[in-house]
Order: C-alpha cells, then sequence, then structure tokens
C-alpha cells in the first residue's frame, strides 16, 4: 500500500463500543470518535478478522495487538493518524525472512523516498508514529536488520517503531502480524531523533510537557524525553535480540557470512543512544521526586541527597525491569514473524508461553524466603556470592559455604536432607572429613580457609554431642541459658517472612515443604532447655517409662476440652510459642513469674524434643506450616503439670540469681531485636549477643546446676561402649582422662595411688599406640573407652561390665504397670545422674553431709532418694569389706574418677582375687 | 538468608550504599529478574519431551524448590552458561544504575 496520509474518513468505523458507552469520560468518547474515523477498508478488515478494540489507559506505546486474543488495545491519547498507520501495518502480510542480507550487497537496501520525507519532519517533532509511507511502486523493504556497513561508514540507527511498508494490494493481504520490526537503513540519515548532544538533538533540559491524557502516569512520563527513551530502547531490544536469534537460531538465519562483529558495533551505538535517553530520563526521575518530597534541588542537605539519590535509583531500577519486558515482548514478535514456518513449530511456541506462565505462577506461590533462596541458589552456580566459575570469585568462607549449601556440592548441601536424616556418628564423621577436603580444594585464602575449618569443626562436633546425647536421653544440649538461646530464636527472631506479633518478638517458621539453604547451624528448632534434676516432683518423671512404651494410665486431666491441644501449624508460630499459647489458659501457669514459666515451657520442650515425631515435629524437631501438634499426652497431665510447676517454683525463686540470668538474656536479646530489625537472630548471634559459654547454669550457690561442656565430654566418654563407634575417637581421649587398671597388689593410699597413678598413665600410652595400630589395620578400638582395654582383658572387661550392670540394676530397676514393664536399673535416669558424679565428693557427702563439694542440687537429689542412698550403701559395704579382707584402703580416686568407673574397678578388684 | 550472605549479594550488585530495608526490596527484585530471564531462556532450549517433563515437575514441586532447580541444571543444555550470562547481564544493568 503505498498511499500517504490521508485525512480520516469521516463515516463511522461501525466499531463496537464498550458497554456503558455513554458513561465514559470525555476522554474515552474523545478517543471513540478517534477509532471511528479510521478508514473504513481498515476497519472492515479487522471486523472481518474479528480483531476487538479496547481503549486503555496504561499502554507502552499508543496503541498493541495481541494476534492471539485478537485484540487492538489503544492508548487513550492515540490519534487517529497514528492508528490508520499502525492498522495499516498489522494488516500487513507475514513476512518471510530466511535470511540476512548478504553482506557484500548493501546497495540492494536503501531507504525509501517515502522514508526520507518521514526522515526530515521527525527531525524537528517527536515521531509517535510510523514513518510515512513510501510512494507506491517502489522497492520493498526488507524486514530485517540491515547488516552492518562498511566499517568506516557511520552505522545508523533503527527507525521508529512501527514502520510502515508499503504493499500492492492492502485489500488481498494476508492475516495481519503484529507490529513490524524496525527497518534500518544504511543511509547516513536517520528516521529517528538524533543523539542528544548533536547538532540536530532535543533540547537538553527537559521541559516536560505533561499531557492531559496521561492520568495516572508519572510526570516524567509525559514528557517528549520518556517517548524518545521509549523508543530508544524499543530499538535496542530489537537489534539485540535480531543478534541473539541470528546467532542461535538456525534455520531462520543463514548466518554463514553474516559479519556479527559489526553488528555487535551496530548495537553498541544503538545501547549508546539508549543509555543517553535514559540519563535524560532519570534527571527527569530525579526532579519529580525532589519536587514530590518538597526538596530544593539547588540546596540538599546530605540526609536529603541520600533520600532522593536512594528514591531515584529505585525508580529507575523499574526502567530495567521495563526493559525485560520490553526484550521478552520483541523476542515473541521476531519469533512469531520469522522462521516458524510449521503448526508444529507455532504450537510448540505456544506451549513454550503456556509453560512460562506455569512456572510464573509456581514461582509466586513460593514465600520470599524461597524465591530469595531459589534466586540466590542459581545465581550461585556461576560465581554470585561463591565459586570460581562467575566473574566474581569467593573471597570469604561465608560465601562459599553459602555456594555449598546452594550448589548442593555435598549431602549436607541440602539443608533439609541435613536435618532430617538420622545422622550416625560415622556418617557425620565422613561428612566432616568431606567438607573439610573441599574446603581445602577450595579457592579460599589462608584466613578464610582457617575460618571455615574452625566452622567446620565446631559444627560437627555440636551435631555429634547432640546425638550422643540424644542416645544418653539427657536431652539438654546445655544448660537454661541454651534453652534461652535457642527460645530466643523461636520467640525473638526476626525474619521477612514473619508474622508481627504485637505481643513483642516476632516468631518464625520454616515452610513444610522448603528445604533452606542455611546450614544446619542456623534452623530454628524448638527450645531445648533445662534438664530438670531427678528429685521427688521432678518434671520428667514421665520419661522413665520412655523403655517400656508409655502406659495409659489414667490421670487427672489439665484441659476439659483435649481438642484444643491439637494444634495445626501456620506461618509465624513456634512449638514455645503454641505450649505457651495453651499454658496461659491455666491460672496456675500465668501466676508463676516469667522466669519460672520459662522453666515450665523448657521442661516440657525438652520433653518433646525427646521424641519430637510423637508429637508431631519433625525428627529434628523443627516445625513446618501445616503440620499438626499433639500435645495431649505432655500438657494434658495434670499430675505432670503441677509437678513442673512445683519444680519451677522451687528451683527459680524471685530475685534469685537464676531468675536474673534468665531475664538479663531475654533483656539483651529482645534489646538486640529491636536495633536489628531486618537481621536474622540465629543461634550464633544469639550466643554472641550473650557473649558466653551458655552450657553452664548457675545453681542457687553459684555452681552448675548442669554439666558443663568439660564435664559433657566425660559423659561422652563414659558411653557404654556398645553405642560408641570408631569416630569417637576424634574427642581426642588423654590418657589422663582414662583411669588406669588398678593393681591390686599395690597398697591405695594417696602416695601409692598417685605412683600408681602416674606409672600406669606410662603403660596405658603403650597400650594406646598399640590400640591405635590395631585401628589402622582395621581392629575395633571400641575397648578404647574402658580402662581394660588389652586384649587379654577382654574376658574380664565383659565380667566387670556385667557385675557393674547387676550392681546397679539391682538398685535402679523400676517396674510399671503392675510389673509387666520394666526399665532396667542401668537405662534408668536415676543412674545417668549417678553414675557420672565424682566418686570421692558422694562419698565423702553420705559419710559428712555438712562438709561436701557437692552442688546444692545433687545434694538434695541424692538426699532425697532412697535408691541413690542404696547404692552408695552397697558400694561403702563392699569397700569396707574389701579393705577388711585385704587389708588395704580401697576408695575413690582423688582425680574425680566417677561413680560408675569407681564400681568397675572394685569389681575388677573382686574378680581378680575371685581368680586367686 | 543470612546476614552475610545479604549483604554480599547487596555489595554484588552495588546497592550497599542503600539502608538495608531498600537492599531487601532491590535484591529481591533483581532475583526476580534474573528467575524469569533465565526460566525464559530455559524453556526456550527445551523439546516438548522435556517441556512435558518440567511441567510435571512444576506441579509437584510446591515449596521444594530445589527439585525444579536440579532438574533445571540437569536437563537444559549449558543451562550454567545461560544464569551466567543473565547475571552478567543483570549485574551491570544494576551496577549502571546504583553505582
Amino acid at each position: 500500500m503505498n498511499e500517504s496520509i490521508e485525512k480520516p474518513d469521516q463515516n463511522e468505523s461501525g466499531f463496537e463500543k464498550p458497554e456503558g458507552f455513554e458513561n465514559l469520560s470525555l476522554e474515552y468518547k474523545k478517543t471513540w470518535q478517534e477509532i471511528e474515523k479510521i478508514k473504513p477498508n481498515f476497519a472492515e478488515e479487522l471486523k472481518r478478522k474479528g480483531v476487538r478494540i479496547e481503549v486503555v489507559d496504561a499502554l507502552m506505546y499508543l496503541a498493541s495487538y495481541d494476534e492471539g486474543e485478537k485484540v487492538l488495545k489503544i492508548r487513550h491519547d492515540a490519534n487517529v493518524e497514528f492508528l490508520n498507520d499502525y492498522i495499516e501495518n498489522i494488516l500487513k502480510p507475514d513476512e518471510q525472512i530466511n535470511e540476512l542480507p548478504d553482506p557484500g550487497k548493501l546497495e540492494d537496501i536503501h531507504i525509501e523516498d517515502g522514508e526520507e520525507e518521514g526522515k526530515e519532519e521527525s527531525g524537528s517533532e517527536p515521531n509517535t508514529g510510523p514513518s510515512p509511507e513510501s510512494k507506491e511502486g517502489e522497492t520493498k523493504i526488507e524486514y530485517m536488520p540491515v547488516p552492518p556497513p562498511a566499517p568506516d561508514a557511520q552505522p545508523e540507527l533503527a527507525p521508529n517503531p512501527p514502520v510502515s511498508e508499503p504493499t500492492s494490494n492492502p485489500e488481498s493481504q494476508p492475516e495481519s502480524t503484529p507490529e513490524e520490526p524496525p527497518q534500518l537503513p544504511v543511509t547516513s540519515e536517520s528516521t529517528i531523533p538524533p543523539l542528544p548532544g548533536s547538532s540536530q538533538s532535543e533540547p537538553t533540559e527537559s521541559t516536560p510537557e505533561p499531557k492531559v491524557e496521561g492520568q495516572n502516569l508519572p510526570e516524567w512520563k509525559n514528557t517528549e524525553i520518556w517517548k524518545k527513551f521509549e523508543e530508544a530502547r524499543y530499538k535496542f531490544a530489537y537489534n539485540k535480540a535480531m543478534l541473539e536469534y541470528g546467532r542461535t537460531s538456525k534455520g531462520y538465519f543463514d548466518v554463514s557470512n553474516y559479519d556479527f562483529e559489526n553488528f555487535e558495533n551496530y548495537i553498541d551505538l544503538s545501547a549508546k543512544n539508549y543509555k543517553e535517553w535514559r540519563k535524560l530520563v532519570e534527571e527527569d526521575i530525579r526532579k519529580s521526586i525532589s519536587k514530590t518530597l518538597g526538596f530544593d534541588l539547588e540546596n540538599l542537605t546530605e540526609d536529603q541527597k541520600k533520600e532522593l539519590d536512594q528514591n531515584t535509583k529505585i525508580e529507575v531500577f523499574s526502567l530495567l525491569e521495563d526493559e525485560y519486558v520490553e526484550r521478552r515482548k520483541v523476542l515473541k514478535k521476531i519469533k512469531e514473524k520469522k522462521g516458524l514456518q510449521s503448526l508444529a513449530e507455532k504450537a510448540l511456541e505456544k506451549s513454550k508461553e503456556v509453560l512460562n506462565n506455569k512456572v510464573a505462577k509456581w514461582y509466586i506461590s513460593l514465600s520470599k524466603k524461597q524465591r530469595l533462596a531459589l534466586n540466590f541458589g542459581i545465581g550461585s552456580l556461576v560465581g554470585l556470592v561463591a565459586g570460581a566459575a562467575g566473574s566474581i570469585g569467593v573471597t570469604s568462607y561465608i560465601g562459599w559455604r553459602a555456594a555449598r549449601v546452594a550448589t548442593s556440592a555435598s549431602a549436607s548441601g541440602f539443608a533439609g536432607e541435613w536435618a532430617n536424616k538420622k545422622w550416625s556418628i560415622e556418617e557425620l564423621n565422613k561428612e566432616e572429613e568431606k567438607e573439610i577436603e573441599e574446603l581445602k580444594n577450595s579457592d579460599l585464602g589462608t584466613d578464610e580457609m582457617a575460618k571455615g575449618y574452625r566452622d567446620i569443626k565446631e559444627k560437627y562436633k555440636k551435631e555429634r554431642l547432640k546425638l550422643n546425647l540424644k542416645k544418653i536421653g539427657t536431652g539438654a544440649v546445655a544448660g537454661l541459658g541454651a534453652g534461652l538461646i535457642v527460645g530466643a530464636i523461636e520467640n525473638l527472631s526476626n525474619s521477612v517472612d514473619s508474622v508481627p506479633n504485637n505481643n513483642g518478638p516476632k516468631n518464625i517458621i520454616e515452610n513444610k515443604n522448603a528445604k533452606t539453604d542455611n546450614i544446619n547451624n542456623d534452623r530454628v528448632k524448638p527450645r531445648e532447655g533445662f534438664q530438670p534434676d531427678e528429685r521427688k516432683g521432678s518434671p520428667s518423671v514421665k520419661s522413665d517409662e520412655a523403655e517400656g512404651g508409655k502406659e495409659n494410665i489414667k490421670t487427672k486431666k489439665l484441659f476439659s476440652d483435649p481438642s484444643i491441644l491439637k494444634h495445626k501449624v501456620v506461618s509465624g508460630d513456634s512449638v514455645w510459642g503454641v505450649l505457651k499459647d495453651k499454658l496461659n489458659q491455666i491460672d496456675k501457669f500465668n501466676n508463676l513469674t516469667e522466669a519460672q514459666k520459662t522453666f515450665v515451657l523448657s521442661s516440657y520442650t525438652n520433653e518433646i524434643l525427646k521424641d519430637p515425631a510423637k508429637y508431631g515435629l519433625a525428627e529434628d524437631g523443627s516445625v513446618f506450616v501445616g503440620d499438626e501438634l499433639k500435645l495431649d499426652d505432655i500438657l494434658n497431665d495434670e499430675q505432670n503439670f503441677e509437678t513442673i510447676t512445683k519444680s519451677a517454683s522451687n528451683n527459680i525463686q524471685p530475685n534469685s540469681p537464676q531468675e536474673s540470668n534468665i531475664l538479663e538474656n531475654n533483656r539483651k536479646i529482645s534489646e538486640w531485636v529491636e536495633n536489628n530489625p531486618n537481621s536474622n537472630l540465629s543461634q550464633t548471634k544469639i550466643e554472641e549477643i550473650l557473649d558466653k559459654n551458655t552450657d553452664a547454669v548457675q545453681s542457687r550457690d553459684g555452681t552448675n546446676l548442669v554439666p558443663t561442656e568439660e564435664e559433657m565430654s566425660k559423659i561422652l566418654s563414659d558411653d557404654e561402649p556398645s553405642e560408641l563407634d570408631s569416630g569417637a575417637k576424634n574427642n581426642e581421649l588423654q590418657p589422663e582422662q582414662i583411669v588406669p587398671k588398678s593393681d591390686p597388689s599395690k597398697s591405695y593410699g594417696y602416695e601409692d595411688q598417685k605412683n600408681t597413678l602416674e606409672s600406669e598413665i606410662e603403660d596405658y600410652k603403650q597400650r594406646l599406640n598399640t590400640l591405635e595400630g590395631s585401628e589402622q589395620s582395621g581392629q575395633s578400638i571400641t575397648a578404647i573407652r574402658s580402662p581394660y582395654s588389652d586384649s587379654q582383658d577382654a574376658q574380664l572387661l565383659n565380667s566387670v561390665e556385667m557385675g557393674k550392670n547387676d550392681f546397679v540394676n539391682k538398685i535402679y530397676n523400676e517396674s510399671k504397670f503392675i510389673g509387666l514393664f520394666r526399665n532396667k536399673g542401668v537405662n534408668t535416669n536415676n543412674w545417668k545422674f549417678m553414675k557420672v558424679l565424682d566418686a570421692n565428693k558422694v562419698l565423702n557427702y553420705f559419710n559428712d553431709p555438712n562438709n561436701t563439694e557437692l552442688p546444692e542440687n545433687v545434694r538434695q537429689t541424692l538426699s532425697t532418694s532412697e535408691k541413690h542412698a542404696n547404692l552408695i550403701k552397697g558400694i561403702l559395704k563392699v569397700t569396707s569389706d574389701i579393705n577388711d579382707k585385704y587389708n588395704v584402703d580401697f576408695k575413690p580416686f582423688s582425680n574425680g574418677e566417677n561413680i560408675e568407673d569407681y564400681i568397675k574397678r572394685i569389681g575388677t578388684f573382686l574378680i581378680k582375687r575371685a581368680d586367686k | 538468608m543470612s546476614d552475610d550472605i545479604n549483604k554480599k549479594i547487596a555489595k554484588d550488585f552495588g546497592l550497599d550504599n542503600m539502608d538495608s530495608r531498600q537492599q531487601e526490596v532491590m535484591v529481591e527484585k533483581i532475583g526476580n529478574l534474573l528467575f524469569e530471564s533465565v526460566i525464559e531462556r530455559s524453556v526456550d532450549k527445551m523439546d516438548e519431551e522435556m517441556m512435558n517433563d518440567f511441567e510435571k515437575v512444576i506441579d509437584v514441586a510446591g515449596g521444594d524448590y530445589q527439585k525444579v532447580v536440579g532438574f533445571l541444571k540437569e536437563r537444559v543444555p549449558e543451562f550454567n552458561k545461560i544464569v551466567s550470562e543473565e547475571l552478567q547481564r543483570l549485574k551491570k544493568a544494576t551496577s549502571e544504575i546504583f553505582a
């Protein structure tokens, strides 16, 4: 079609107006008036194709045609001249372009005269539409990128989109195509406004010309600069897309002779043009924002400048988002226009579009945290935050660690797998070695590597400790202080996903299906707290029945409606919080002090952690949205509740050091949270805030209420041989910690003991060397745990062990449910409490209760437990008999020998004597 | 995402002069852009069979985005290259804005 722009036809186009047209604004009515002036043949063609017209407010261009939906959207400020040109283009036949023009034949492609006329016009005023049509009969301009000009020629820019094109017979045009790509003329004159700064450029000062029709558009989008910016952006996007498809889409173009390098230069100019216009838009944005904020641009304070800069950049970023949208649209158009030869290919493209939409919907369904983890996990594949492959290599251990997790470099990379897996000590050790190996092979500097090594060692040490503690059933990772820490994580941690809690600290929770990228140490778990000691009214009495299975003894119910003790976890919940909510309904709980409540919640949580799955938690004690917590068993026992609350009242007296400790920790954490609203409160951070080893909690008299880490190591080293794995050798037993084998032929005075000890330590060192050699050859070294690890004493070892067990079982056996279930004495908490105590101190206490070094709580337990008393009596009786019979002074070593070892030593002495 | 990782990302994209709240907003937006562009290019490389398989993964993934990433890494040819290119593009673009 080679028509010049004509005056619009005065006849009505006959398009169907929207419902309620009469009630539309004047603006809309004006636009429809323009629509009705569209050329009749165009209108007819559109109607024939079933195209619907919509007038819209917000549209990037004056018009947009969706071929799939058969909708032509027209912006309310479009005029009929533009509309006619636009519609003409969409009604044009589809151009099948199969190859790029031969770079050697540039002269074949030239600008039509009509376009040159258009160029002159567009040099002086904004070009909101296509360039004027070419004259009839002129050479058809191909819809393809113009090949790069000769190196010394000035590359030209794409003309304004969309571009008109001459056709022979408009009425016989086949199905229309959407917006035509711009042509890239080779001549020196451009059809678009030249670059700013050139002789023909527009004034560099922005002269906003707010157009009334831009109802909801910001001020800076109503300027000429904005329009030119949009054009430049489109061209740039188009050129890039063409290059990309030229390179990658075989069958779309024959690229064998194509000079991409020069075309890239061409694109560079196009990019430069785009950026120049963008700078001007940025200035407009800055002015507009400054005006909104009421700032004086000439006299900005530092703060104002910072705020203005920040806001401007954020707004400018939205331009980048638009650029992505633009690129996608252009890519789509190119794909539709070029190379899609068959229905099958078109169908495939459509499927891709559907799939993209589906993925987008799925992505939106993720939480913000998940999206972040997903995106930057992907990014870390190629060096974002970590790795050496990307443009930014990792320099910090933190980054390296994140990348490991994100790229699942090892099994432990998947935090979900890590947390939910039932690790054995051996597996943990293997994982530790693997991580260390990977660290060594990383590109980190020495300092970072050292940091990483420490971090890994610490992490696995904690995991082993937890594992062993679970095995021996103490349930306490550390004392009350650490319980507060973990509880604080639950209750006070800030997260982008947290639900604001008007009562104070925020709670966080993980989505059920989220396998986060955080390493295990940063996961939030229920509060692990204080392990109440074994005294009358002790809160954890119920756990002794665990071995025999939970009996269903009738107990008085605390809650009249047990259904409220089932709780479906929602975002923001935590186990601690849920427990607290439920218990808050009980007056007695409400009447406790804050610290006492903490004690109670700690006790319950501890119980839950012994068997998380039973209460609806994950294996590692985590909770997820959607989980159903089943708290009936644990919360609805009135007797248990009474016991725990009584213990709380007894242990945490008002104004006591314990209370102060708890409250002070809470205060510190709350303060930090308030001052760091956007930071995560991890366990590591909590420990840092509290700045202490929270393994030890002070009792009333200042001594440790629960075992310290040192004592905990001892606990680990004193595990039953059958529970130990070879990997525990990493605990690096020192010979001094190993009780030397006693020599019954020697006397047991203090000096003698000392001498015996020293010589036997030497002896034992020799044994250690032997055993290490055995380990390397694959022999078991579990016997290293025992003082009797000489292979010749294996039988003795077994006998001693059996003897000890018999002795202990007789004292501590428990039977429940009319004797049907028996809990072996060696498995009871009573024994576990007793066996680690310093034998010397315990015996001294029984001999002279007023002169003892034992902590208060231990004394109380010993003094109130008949079983403990019976055990000590038994020990004293046996040793008294030994001393009488063999004329020795058999007593515990003063170096901290514990009850269990002492009993074993007694047993050894007796067995050896029995042989003689 | 830990604080340290967030800070590193912010630094990589030239956002370290912003206050943390706005950094968070921008990091999220950048992540969205990265995802969109990577997915679009990845889907473009898929044949029909791969698209069907991918769709199945999406249908069952739920919050388990690792499954989705795992699929893309395993099945999309030159996936790392796609990510790298898009990341470079984003970094360049954002650095120009925020530097």
